[in-house]
């Protein structure tokens, strides 16, 4: 399956592919900040609009997608980061519907305020003056929407626990990272973690130095260092790999891979980030004379450069064997990662020059469009909802706190013939049971033809083997019986008549 | 038709006659793909169809029943029948169940009789659903047959409701415009239903009548009462449904103001004020007409009380079925609003909120006051479980007040904070909902959420219900404080020995009358203990008490099973990677109990290994640079290469295991660990010659070739390709006398290849030479 590219420069957003030269320019777009647009569900994109107040809502999704702008949410003012958290509450064995929103969406303003919305209702829910001192960076929310990273150009890195963002006065962050000593360009979490905070955090900074901490929650108001790598030339971006083996480092002078497991020389491999003290590593760049063994000794690592030029966004792929740099003249190129060579270039369709840096850069798995191009679906598309607009003041929780919010449809709706036949099987085995076991005292009412009625013999014909020889007889003796009784009771109702007609008779004489 | 299969005609004369297993092989073979054939329907598929058609007209129940199912799986397997002749199918179907359904008396007065109304029913229900989707089918056959199949369906929901509702609610979800006109009609049975026979159905026709009641508020009801003022105005598609949702939510606030004629709400000012915030749709200048009628309760008969619980189950479960059903559209859901009833509910509890001043202070009324808190209490868990599934983020911002309700229900004794053990056992099932509850929604909230003392307390009740129950406890106890009492007469003691005697086996064998906890329970209990661990700080003493439970269950499960049950396991795993602020690991302990099976887990942190082909390969620094323009299809050829160095790589993990005792936790190490590994050096340099002479191999293609559908040819001429390169270089190489020993390996991998072609490996399209280290790590090592 292909890979979704969607990166934003100054004047233009572009939606292409990893592997197939697929490309869309989405219209009205521009974003002035790094990290400026966010991907919401698998099917809209959000985009900070340079110099306005302002977020445009494309549909880059399925069958409906669009070059032009879907919807526009007016915000209280510009923003400059952007990020959802939470995903669509999904129902157990049920589809995903065509509204389906993830829970808040968080931006920050160039000040360092931080704002969070309830998408599912466009509540502004929570408005946090000064989260930084400086302008946010970078937003992620981590461990599906639990907790939220942001980083500054104060220098710092803060986790935040969402819980905390929505329901308190005045939230604090759990822990705030303030070991760099200038502004905080980019970081990124490991992917790999489990159900509850864990994992690897990676921070770089205009500082020359990118520091590695560990994400443990018996740890976290005091996270520990693992490892901390120094550079040349101040770095700009960071992506790691998915399996946390590696990480490539964006600086002023190209795009730098870091193996984690480091190979030196004489078939070793040292793990630069399971120390149990923090390690600071200088990295140089990699040279035909270079002695890896000896270097190490001297907390030198050799790395590889990747590409030359300056880049402003990074991305790795699925399986971590390409790498998208998104440079400073707004173009993405593609590395392969093992052997550094460039398997293409993804330029804006734009009639400019240049569109300006890569601001921002997203890597993801497209929305399957062929489940959306049957009969039934296509009706269905005209009455897409709109995503509520955002508002613009803060609103607790009273009154009815209307959510929108669709439920899928059962997946396994399917009919038991289909879905086990042994088991439809079974059901028919033990139904036939019924009939076998308790075939000959079957009691049903049966409408015989007058004709058959007349003639004893047809009717028995007709009623098969419930009705014997004998029935004609047992009629006959039934019909005596019936009259004998009528009889009798003429006889008893002539005599209880006399006899009342004397007891009014009586009535009359004694009055 | 293939020659396997059995002639249809054959199928069709043995029909009627066939019975038991015969009549299953048939209903088996019906399902082979190859009568799927148009040639056959104008002959043998047409006898088929006419002796499942005689089945159908013939008077006996019995080939009654044989002809539906022969149609259930005929129309299932078989689109050719379904297409063809689903018409007639459907037609004799419906006179048959319209039959039945008329004399519907006499119809179920035989257990064959209702088995076949039933399967009338279910072969309509099952026919309707085969067609829908197929728009020709669906044009011709379904929408004119639906509207008689649809009152059909109603008359008979009304005796028949878990029959006959299922298909029902499909229609009204599926088949809205069709089921217009008949909407009504349902409504009514539905409310008869809802208030009359409600609480003798089982919990899925329940369910089924509350969902299908919340469907019939996707049809406008009583349109012809619109207001012509509003006419203008334009309607979103979810009024109705929220109409009828916020109609049901606004039936709540009157029962639990009637609540406030048992409890002193104005000793509590919160409660006050959330019982007046609580939905009020009337108050929105709504047109609401509530179907229920007006309670009858007397305070006088306390046991009229529980009307007030049958009638917030009722409610419940209808805003349960409105707000988990899926919708053809987004619906606006008040969750405020429901988040308030569920508060208001949790917060009825005798152990927070004074009895009303005046009301008559006897044991049945008290009594009766307590169970109905603890009924009440246990609704608004009930709907908070429902809903957290589907709404539980959009909750998020409720939890603090809801979990602080949520406390209330945990009863404490008077004057303290502490359970009371005693209250809790009644309460169990309650609290079982609570547990489920919290092992939803705890990993959303993160750890350091402040909960105030749920967690710890409900920890306590958790471990206290996996104590066995022994219910004769209270009788010995009873018995124990009569002795010590010790002024009874001989009279009481001649009764009491009548008692014992006659009741030996309660003094006798206690034991015999102990509730031991299922391990559905245990797995239960164990499934919200590891939520605790995993998502909760929880303090000290509790996550002592939870490892000693563990260990301790664990142990003796060990010990009369043989194994450890995997919710156990699952726990233990839990303490061993949380151990909270404890400074000693149980991973010891752990292992032990495990050690006849093993654990995953426990084998990768005892063993630290990297997994296959962890480390990068990246190629050595003097790669030759490739063209910048190099084309898509190179992308291949370097995944293909990269294949064969993770293959190269596979050596790391195994030679870390193979070296035993000195293989230590990489994590106990105080500098870089520097792991040994065996990664050949040689493999690179064959790779560089293979790079080297890419740019010969891989021609140029266009760049906007989709890779997608040319992945798998494309990896398959490269791999091949490459072997051929190989096999070149091999011969330049010792031809020219060249000591290499690239050459070396080369040869070593054709003979390779050579020998697994004799193995008889050459069916397959291609092979990927396999590089084998052993010998070249001795090569080197020599």
């Amino acid at each position: 399956m292909d890979e979704q590219l969607i990166f934003a420069t100054h004047s233009t957003c572009t939606v292409g592919n990893l592997h197939s030269s697929t490309q869309t320019n989405l219209k009205q777009c521009t974003t002035e900040y790094d990290n400026g647009i966010c991907l919401v569900g698998n099917k809209h994109l959000f985009v900070c609009q340079a110099k306005k107040a302002l977020i445009n809502v494309y549909d880059i999704g399925g069958e409906s997608k669009r070059e032009s702008v879907e919807q526009r949410l007016p915000l209280p003012e510009v923003l400059s980061c952007l990020e959802v958290a939470g995903t669509y509450d999904q129902a157990p064995n049920r589809s995903l519907p065509e509204f389906c929103m993830p829970h808040l969406l968080i931006g920050s303003t160039p000040t360092g305020k931080l704002y969070v919305w309830e998408l599912n209702s466009g509540r502004l829910l929570k408005v946090k003056p000064m989260a930084h001192y400086q302008p946010i960076t970078k937003i992620k929310s981590i461990i599906n929407g639990t907790y939220i990273v942001t980083s500054g150009a104060d220098a710092r890195v803060m986790i935040w626990q969402t819980i905390d963002l929505v329901t308190q006065e005045d939230p604090k962050p759990v822990c705030i990272l303030h070991d760099h000593t200038l502004p905080v360009t980019d970081f990124c979490v490991s992917d790999a973690h489990s159900s509850y905070l864990s994992g690897k955090l990676y921070t770089v900074s205009q500082d020359m130095t990118l520091r590695c901490y560990e994400l443990d929650p018996s740890r976290l108001k005091n996270p520990r260092i693992l490892a901390t790598f120094t550079f040349s030339s101040s770095l700009t971006c960071i992506a790691a790999d998915a399996a946390d083996r590696a990480c490539y480092v964006g600086t002023t002078d190209g795009v730098f891979s870091l193996q984690f497991f480091y190979k030196l020389e004489a078939q070793k491999v040292a793990s630069l980030l399971t120390s149990a003290e923090s390690a600071i590593y200088s990295c140089v760049e990699s040279h035909e004379h270079a002695k890896k063994n000896d270097l190490f000794k001297m907390n030198q690592i050799v790395c590889d450069r990747l590409t030359k030029g300056t880049p402003s966004a990074l991305a790795s792929s699925m399986d971590g064997t390409l790498l998208v740099v998104g440079d400073k003249t707004g173009k993405c190129t593609v590395i392969d990662v093992y052997s550094r060579q460039s398997v293409k270039e993804i330029q804006p369709l734009v009639s400019q020059e240049t569109a300006g840096a890569v601001t921002s850069l997203i890597l993801c798995m497209p929305m399957d469009t062929q489940k959306y191009t049957g009969v039934m679906f296509q009706g269905k598309n005209g009455t897409a909802t709109k995503i509520p607009n955002l508002q613009k003041h803060v609103s607790g929780t009273e009154g009815l706190h209307d959510i929108v919010h669709q439920v899928g449809e059962p997946r396994d709706d399917i009919i038991p013939v289909l879905r086990d036949f042994d088991g439809f099987l079974h059901q028919v085995a033990s139904q036939e049971g019924v009939f076998r076991q308790l075939g000959g005292v079957t009691s049903e009412v049966r409408y015989i033809e007058p004709q058959m009625a007349e003639s004893p013999a047809a009717a028995s014909t007709y009623m098969g083997t419930q009705v014997t020889s004998d029935s004609g007889a047992e009629v006959d003796q039934l019909k005596n019986t019936v009259s004998q009784l009528t009889d009798a009771y003429q006889e008893l109702r002539e005599m209880h008549e006399k006899l009342y007609r004397e007891h009014e008779e009586l009535l009359e004489k004694t009055t | 038709m293939g020659a396997d299969s059995i002639p249809v005609s054959k199928i069709a004369n043995l029909l009627e006659s066939t019975s038991g297993y015969e009549f299953q092989a048939v209903l088996q073979s019906l399902t082979d793909a190859q009568y799927v054939n148009q040639q056959l329907l104008k002959s043998e598929l047409f006898i088929l169809v006419n002796r499942v058609l005689k089945l159908l007209r013939s008077g006996d129940d019995y080939l009654l029943w044989k002809g539906c199912n022969v149609i259930l799986v005929l129309c299932a397997y078989n689109p050719v029948i379904l297409c063809a002749h689903a018409d007639v199918f459907l037609k004799e179907l419906y006179l048959k169940l319209e039959k039945k359904v008329e004399y519907y008396s006499s119809s179920v007065s035989s257990e064959q009789g209702r088995i076949v109304l039933t399967n009338l029913v279910h072969t309509v229900g099952y026919l309707i659903d085969l067609i829908r989707g197929k728009p020709a089918v669906t044009r011709e056959v379904l929408t004119p047959k639906l509207s008689a199949i649809i009152p059909t369906f109603i008359k008979l929901s009304q005796y028949e409701p878990r029959l006959c509702l299922p298909f029902l609610k499909k229609l009204l979800y599926k088949n809205t415009n069709t089921f217009r006109p008949f909407v009504n009609k349902l409504y009514n049975v539905l409310v008869i239903l809802l208030t009359k026979d409600y609480q003798s159905f089982d919990v899925a026709t329940k369910r089924l009548i509350c969902d299908t009641f919340a469907y019939t508020h996707l049809i406008k009801l009583n349109p012809q009462t619109k207001n012509s003022s509003s006419g203008h105005h334009s309607v979103r598609k979810d009024e109705q449904y929220r109409h009828g949702l916020l109609l049901v939510l606004s039936q709540i606030r009157p029962l639990i103001t009637l609540c406030g004629e048992l409890f002193d709400f104005s000793a509590d000012f919160e409660m006050e004020r959330l019982v007046a915030s609580l939905p009020d749709y009337q108050g929105e200048n709504f047109n609401s007409v509530g179907f229920f009628e007006a309670l009858d309760v007397d305070m006088n008969k306390p046991f009229t009380l529980w009307r007030i619980s049958e009638r917030l189950d009722v409610l419940n479960n209808l805003i349960i079925s409105f707000c988990s059903l899926a919708t053809p559209f987004a619906i606006r859901v008040p969750i405020g609003g429901i988040s308030k009833v569920i508060q208001a509910l949790l917060n009825l509890s005798v152990d927070y909120l004074p009895l009303k001043r005046g009301l008559r202070r006897d044991a049945e009324l008290l009594s009766v006051i307590e169970n109905l808190s603890s009924k009440m209490q246990h609704e608004g868990v009930k709907l908070f479980q429902n809903l957290a599934p589907i709404y539980g983020r959009c909750l998020i911002p409720f939890y603090p007040e809801l979990l602080g309700s949520l406390e209330l229900i945990v009863p404490t004794r008077k004057g303290s904070t502490n359970v009371d053990f005693q209250r809790v056992k009644k309460i169990r099932p309650a609290l079982k909902d609570v547990f489920e509850l919290l092992s939803h929604i705890l990993p959303a909230m993160g750890r350091f959420f402040d909960d105030g003392s749920l967690a710890p307390k409900l920890v306590d009740v958790a471990l206290h219900f996996t104590k066995s129950m022994n219910l004769t406890l209270s009788l010995l106890s009873g018995i124990d404080q009569s002795d010590k009492k010790g002024g009874s007469n001989k009279k009481d003691k001649k009764s009491n020995k009548r008692l014992t005697g006659s009741m030996s086996d309660v003094f006798s064998h206690p034991e015999a009358f102990t509730i031991e906890n299922s391990f559905e329970f245990y797995a239960f209990i164990n499934e919200f203990l590891t939520t605790m661990i995993r998502h909760k700080s929880i303090p000290s003493n509790h996550h002592v008490k939870i490892t000693r439970y563990a260990i301790q269950n664990a142990t003796v499960l060990n010990e009369q099973l043989n194994y450890v049950p995997a919710s156990f396991r699952d726990l233990l795993r839990a303490l061993v990677l949380c151990p909270g602020s404890e400074r000693c690991s149980i991973l010891p302990m752990a292992v032990s109990l495990l050690k006849k099976t093993g654990d995953e887990l426990y084998g990768v942190i005892c063993n630290p290994r990297l997994p296959l082909g962890v480390v990068h390969s990246i190629a050595p620094a003097q790669l030759p640079e490739y063209a910048e323009d190099q084309s898509l299809e190179d992308n291949n050829a370097s995944s293909t290469n990269e294949s064969l160095s993770l293959e190269e790589t596979t050596e790391v993990p195994a030679t870390e295991q193979n070296g035993g005792p000195d293989a230590t936790p990489a994590t106990s190490h105080s500098q870089c660990e520097i792991i040994e590994t065996h990664v050949e050096t040689q493999e690179e340099s064959i790779e560089n010659e293979l790079s080297k002479h890419r740019d010969k191999i891989f021609k140029r293609r266009s760049s906007d070739a989709d890779i997608k559908t040319e992945e798998v040819s494309v990896k398959v001429a490269k791999v091949a390709r490459d072997y051929d390169v190989l096999e070149e270089i091999v011969s330049e190489q010792i031809d020219n006398g060249a000591e290499d020993t690239i050459a070396e390996r080369a040869v070593f991998v054709e003979q390779q290849t050579e020998r697994r072609e004799a193995d008889g490996d050459s069916d397959s399209d291609f092979e990927i030479p396999e590089i084998v280290l052993e010998e070249d790590d001795g090569e080197d090592e020599e």
